[in-house]
This record gives structure tokens, C-alpha cells and sequence, in this order.
């Protein structure tokens, strides 16, 4: 059995939430205070995600911002990044704009936070 | 000579929010001017998400926060000024701008919204020895050269200071592929908020030092490590804990200053502890006329206030362009006990917009219960019990008008006492 550390991120409080694991299944969940903290806990050992927000290289030069249309599992994080290292983009560029497409094989697209003319 | 009836000087998210809420109630003649090259301010560079959850209730980047209010302005007709720098603000609401196009503008207003919004603390502002190296970079300065240059400042990163900005570089410098070695912070406590340090720097495993600061630079050309040691209570640092840690970059993450140089040069009164300048409750300054919001006031934690805060200086100034007639009956507003500060500093109940009052405030330590007292020489207004309290995330308290109107208040208190300490008042 494992028991893993979480630190809520609801609301200001920051409990530390103890989930204790038995290889993928919870076994117990301890010291939450409220049913958004629970929830949060459960996400964050079964299956945390993030959206990633970086930038890619713009042809005209300088960097375009972007982001995950939605969040990705944490571990693709880092895998994202070397997949989008050498993108270039073409202007002109909206915000909402689809730039690269199902990052790391999860069906989520990266899109443009910036403009670009 | 130019005349306007409204120049709003910065064009970041204070400027944007005041100067399409003016034009809204009716100023046609707004004008926008702007130092950068592009509108926004610091938003364009912070590509984090996060933004809007108060305002748009989604979860925005900070480009596509911007976006929304630049195209709005844009959609209005509202007139920009880019590339020009406002370099004098006289008490009769003269400006004189400057930009390579035009040379010297003189620009008459009938009002004008402050919107500088704030600088970064420097290497110069917390004194830390040792060599002048490069590789020292205010984490905002670093943040502009990845995010918008496409720069990387360094390979491997200390960090001092563990504001909000330190925290989204650590994770940043990270996911570009440096070495973050660690986040020092001098208080016991982090200065950033909690959904920071989880998804910043205990997602990436980086070492977060509390009670810990810089107390030496090494390097010549270039930094090639400092040292950091432990702090005592009176922040003095410990001198058997010291440790070398080898880094090509410092960055610093040490706190946010109003940039005020015009509201000093039109004499406009500026409150000690925020460094801003002292506002009404229409966030009008000292002088009739001219408004201030956003972080050139008081240093915000969430872009979502600053929008609601410029939302009532552009209102305030569309009031005050209509009828002249300023202010005069005034409650004094001061922080108490456990308060750093309050924002506004003065209110005239009878002018108060919407029979409600907002009243932003810093406590001075994090409490987890504590309750808020809030108090007028006529007699205690209304308390009430807060939970998680920290400096780094702002209270927000609001007070209707018949709490203030007609009772012949003179001045009013906030103050905090934590639940089950002594009576501190």
C-alpha cells in the first residue's frame, strides 16, 4: 500500500490531503474538509491534468503564445514540449486558432492565445 | 494644443477596463495613450492561465484576457496613442506626451485616469553584495525575454523571492528545459498563492527554501552561484547555514512598486503604505478630476479586480464630467490592528455608486480565523469571521450605502483580531 501527499488548490485553505493506494485503487482518503476537496483529491491520483501554455517559434520572428485547448495528463507535459520545440508559424494568426493538432496522441489540439500579423 | 475631455494614461488592463466603461456612459471624446508598442501592459507576457475567472468566469491566458478588452476598444472607436510616453501632468490637467511621430503633444484634459500601473523591485532594493555579474534579472524582465523575445536568459535558474511572477518562471524555465535549483523566500511563508506552489513548483519537484535568502553573489562576467543562508527571526541570516549553490541566474521576485513619478509631479497625495495615490470612492485623487486605478494604486494579486476597480474610475470620471461639483463631506478610511492597508481611503457616502461600496485590504500576517472588525467613530458597523487569511490574496469586502449615508460618520476602521489570541486592539 502507498500513500500519496496532495495539496488542495480549491480554495486558500491548502489542505493536505492524504490518499492512501492500493496500485490504482484508492483505499482511503483522509483529511479533506469539504466534497470539492475530495473530488480534487481523487483527480489529482488518478489521473492529473493540466493545461500546458507555452510558446512556438513565429516565422517573422519572436514567439507566439499558445496553449492546450483543454487540460492534458501531467505526465504528457514535458512530452508536449519536445513535440511543439520545433513548430514554426506562419502569420497571420488569431486567438482561438488551431496551430498544432491532437498534442502527444490525446486528441487535444493547441491553439493560439496571441495574434500575429 | 490638443483638447480632450478624457485622457487615460497607460493602456494595460487598468487603462483598457477604464476607457471602454467611459465611453460607455457617454464620453465620446477618450483618448488612450500608451509607452509600449502594443496594448495590453503586462498581460501580453503572462501566457499562463488563470485569468477571467471573476470577470469572463472562464479560465483565460493572459493574452486572450487582453485580447477580449482590446477588441472591444477597438470595436468602440476609441483613439490610441502607441509609442508614446507621457513625461509631465500638471494640477490643471495639462500632459505633455511625446512620441517620434508628433515630437512634443501639449494635450489639455478635462479628466484624466491614471493607469501606470507598477515596476519590479530591484537588486538594488533589498541590497544584496557581491559582484555586479550579469545574469540578474527582475523575474518580469526574464518572463518579457522568454515569452514575447524568445529568449532563454540562462541554463540554470535560483530564484529569490517567491511571488506569484517567481513561481510562473520557475515552472517556465522548467518546461523550456533549464535547471530551476531552487525558490528562496525570506518569510516563513510563501508570497504566492497556493495553486502556485502545487502546479509551479511541487509539480516539477523544485525546492521551495522558507526562511531563506541570497546573501552573496559570486561571478565576474557572468553568475556562476550564490549563496543563501537561512534567516533568524529578524530576518537576519544565519551565517553557520550558509550554502553555495552553483547557477548562470538570479532571478529576483521581491515585490511590485507603484510607478507614480506624474501623480507626484501634479501633487497629487500618495498614501505611504501602498505608494499609490490616495483615492475616494470613486477612485478620484486627491485633485478633482483626476482618477487612478489598477495596480498604480495599490499592487493587486488577481488582473480580475483591477478590471472591477478601473470599471468605477472610468464611471467616477464620466460622474465627474458631468457635474463638477467635488466631493466634500469625506469619511476617513484607516487600517487597524492585523490590516496592512485599505483601498479607498476616503469615501463620500452620498456619492457612493450602486448603494454599495467595495473595500480592498492586505492582512499584515497569514491568521487561520480571524475576525473582521469593521468600525466607525459612530460605533461598530459590522463584523465578520474570515478563514485562511494571507497577505498575498487580497480582502474584499463590500458595505452598502445605508451603512455609511446619513449617520454623520468622520472615520471609519478595519481591523482584524484572530480567533482565540488576546485583544491586540
Amino acid at each position: 500500500m502507498k500513500s500519496k501527499q496532495v495539496t488542495c488548490i480549491i480554495c486558500p485553505k491548502g489542505c493536505q490531503i492524504n490518499v492512501k493506494m492500493n496500485g490504482n485503487e484508492i483505499v482511503s482518503i483522509e483529511n479533506y474538509d469539504c466534497k470539492r476537496g475530495l473530488e480534487y483529491a481523487k483527480n489529482e491520483v488518478l489521473d492529473p491534468r493540466r493545461i500546458l501554455t507555452t510558446t512556438l517559434k513565429l516565422s517573422s520572428g519572436r514567439v507566439l503564445p499558445v496553449r492546450t485547448k483543454d487540460p492534458i495528463p501531467k505526465k504528457y507535459l514535458k512530452k508536449a514540449m519536445f513535440e511543439l520545440k520545433d513548430v514554426v508559424i506562419t502569420p497571420p494568426i488569431k486567438v482561438g486558432d488551431v496551430v498544432a493538432k491532437d498534442v502527444v496522441g490525446t486528441g487535444i489540439d493547441v491553439i493560439a492565445t496571441g495574434n500575429a500579423k | 494644443m490638443i483638447t480632450k475631455e478624457l485622457v487615460v494614461i497607460g493602456g494595460g488592463p487598468a487603462g483598457l477596463a477604464a476607457a471602454i466603461e467611459a465611453k460607455k456612459q457617454g464620453i465620446k471624446d477618450v483618448i488612450l495613450v500608451e509607452r509600449d508598442v502594443r496594448l495590453g501592459g503586462i498581460l501580453p507576457q503572462c501566457i499562463h492561465n488563470g485569468f477571467g475567472l471573476h470577470v469572463f468566469k472562464e479560465e483565460l491566458t493572459g493574452p486572450e484576457y487582453a485580447d477580449r478588452f482590446v477588441k472591444e476598444l477597438e470595436e468602440m472607436g476609441i483613439e490610441v496613442m502607441l509609442d508614446t510616453m507621457v513625461i509631465e501632468l500638471t494640477q490643471d490637467k495639462q500632459i505633455i506626451a511625446v512620441n517620434r511621430d508628433k515630437g512634443l503633444m501639449h494635450i489639455q484634459a478635462k479628466a484624466v485616469i491614471l493607469t501606470m500601473g507598477c515596476r519590479e523591485r530591484t537588486r538594488g532594493a533589498i541590497n544584496i553584495p557581491g559582484f555586479r555579474p550579469s545574469g540578474i534579472f527582475t523575474a518580469g524582465t526574464a518572463q518579457r525575454f522568454v515569452n514575447i523575445e524568445g529568449y532563454m536568459p540562462g541554463k540554470e535558474i535560483v530564484i529569490l523571492g517567491s511571488g506569484d511572477i517567481g513561481l510562473i518562471m520557475a515552472r517556465r524555465f522548467t518546461l523550456e528545459g533549464a535547471k530551476v535549483k531552487c525558490v528562496a523566500e525570506i518569510m516563513p511563508y510563501s508570497n504566492g498563492l497556493t495553486r502556485n506552489v502545487v502546479q509551479c513548483l511541487e509539480d516539477y519537484d523544485i525546492p521551495l527554501l522558507l526562511s531563506h535568502t541570497v546573501v552573496d553573489i559570486h561571478g565576474k562576467d557572468r553568475v556562476e552561484g550564490v549563496t543563501i543562508a537561512e534567516v533568524d527571526k529578524n530576518f537576519q541570516p544565519i551565517h553557520s547555514t550558509e550554502k553555495y549553490i552553483s547557477c548562470d541566474t538570479l532571478l529576483l521576485s521581491v515585490g511590485l512598486i507603484p510607478e507614480n513619478e506624474l501623480s507626484k509631479m501634479a501633487d497629487i497625495k500618495i498614501d505611504n503604505i501602498t505608494s499609490g495615490p490616495v483615492v475616494n470612492q470613486r477612485m478620484e485623487t486627491s485633485i478633482p478630476g483626476i482618477f487612478a486605478c489598477g495596480n498604480v494604486v495599490h499592487v493587486h494579486d488577481l488582473v480580475d479586480f483591477v478590471t472591477m476597480e478601473s470599471q468605477l474610475a472610468g464611471r467616477g470620471a464620466v460622474d465627474y464630467l458631468k457635474d463638477k461639483i467635488p466631493s466634500k463631506k469625506h469619511i476617513t478610511v484607516s487600517p487597524g490592528p492585523g490590516i496592512g492597508y485599505v483601498v479607498p481611503q476616503l469615501i463620500d457616502a452620498e456619492k457612493i455608486l450602486d448603494g454599495k461600496q467595495n473595500f480592498f485590504m492586505r492582512s499584515k500576517k497569514p491568521m487561520e480565523k480571524a475576525r473582521l472588525f469593521i468600525e466607525s467613530d459612530k460605533g461598530q458597523i459590522r463584523t465578520r469571521i474570515l478563514q485562511h487569511i494571507k497577505p498575498s490574496e487580497m480582502i474584499n469586502i463590500e458595505l452598502k450605502k445605508e451603512e455609511l449615508v446619513n449617520k454623520d460618520i468622520k472615520s471609519l476602521r478595519f481591523f482584524l483580531q484572530e480567533e482565540g489570541a488576546t485583544d491586540e486592539k
